[in-house]
């Protein structure tokens, strides 16, 4: 599982042509907790690897949970900023998307968890299709 | 449980494409899904158990290979485990109802990424299906860039 997270840490920090690469990791890794739920069991166990593996600090992490916990910020407003952010150029979309679908999954396949990404993602490539 | 009439249904033309290999031990539910795939796909190889699917596999190279799990002689997964020992890259769905996690966390560390719900829903189906095409698409565009 450590390798794979390595795979993804290092797709989504070679995302450095953003604009605000923290903002960008940011509204990335709660997409992805929106998808693992940080509030299960496993919370403690993706903390500590999303701050070996995102270079996110404990900080940082708690941010993302504060902004999660605050709900200012929809799925949708997150969807459209991470798009802009990429330019809306599907090539980086299908990557990123890649990574969402390899956390969906890594650690079993649970079907709220999958299922949640299967909407982000067809959120992401509605005009794709 | 494929209570579904989409065989006539539009869908988009990037599935055709793309040829696919389709294994189905149950026979009603086999002519159904491939009914609905020979409308999409450029070609369509269907097989009745992993072992077969395992053959025309290796026979046929399809770009994309969708399975049920639970089968005789050589289940899903096992065929999955073996098509990935041939092509790490080779895109796998398998049809689940999310209720055997113990396959799925299997299913997860042989790298089958995407999943298509029993009951079939259309959309998700689709979806799904157009997925995997995009994701081939840009395999391929990168391969092509690189060389």
């Amino acid at each position: 599982m450590k390798e794979n997270l390595k795979q993804i840490s290092d797709l989504i920090n070679k995302q450095n042509e953003v604009e605000n690469e923290k903002k960008f990791k940011v509204a990335s890794a709660s997409l992805v907790c929106s998808i693992v739920d940080i509030n299960s069991k496993d919370s403690e166990k993706y903390c500590s690897l999303f701050e070996e593996n995102f270079n996110l600090n404990k900080d940082e992490f708690q941010e993302i949970k504060r902004e999660l916990d605050k709900e200012e910020l929809t799925i949708d407003d997150k969807i459209v900023y991470i798009k802009k952010e990429l330019n809306s150029n599907s090539f980086k979309i299908m990557q990123f998307l890649k990574i969402l679908n390899k956390f969906a999954i890594l650690d079993g396949c649970k079907k709220e968890s999958y299922l949640e990404f299967e909407k982000i993602r067809d959120k992401f490539l509605k005009e794709f299709y | 449980m494929y209570a579904l009439d989409i065989s006539k249904k539009e869908v988009g033309m990037r599935l055709k494409n793309f040829s696919i290999l389709y294994v189905e031990d149950e026979k009603t539910t086999q002519e159904l899904i491939t009914e609905i795939l020979e409308a999409s796909f450029k070609e369509v190889f269907v097989a009745s158990d992993g072992e077969e699917g395992l053959s025309l596999y290796k026979e046929k190279r399809p770009d994309i290979v969708l399975s049920d799990i639970a089968m005789p002689n050589m289940d899903g997964l096992e065929m999955s485990q073996f098509i990935k020992d041939l092509n790490p890259e080779q895109p796998i769905a398998l049809f689940t109802a999310f209720s055997q996690s113990a396959y799925l966390k299997r299913a997860a560390e042989i790298g089958v990424a995407t999943y298509i719900l029993k009951p079939l829903e259309e959309e998700q189906f689709f979806n799904s299906l157009n997925y995997m095409a995009m994701e081939l698409e840009m395999s391929r565009n990168e391969v092509q860039s690189k060389g």
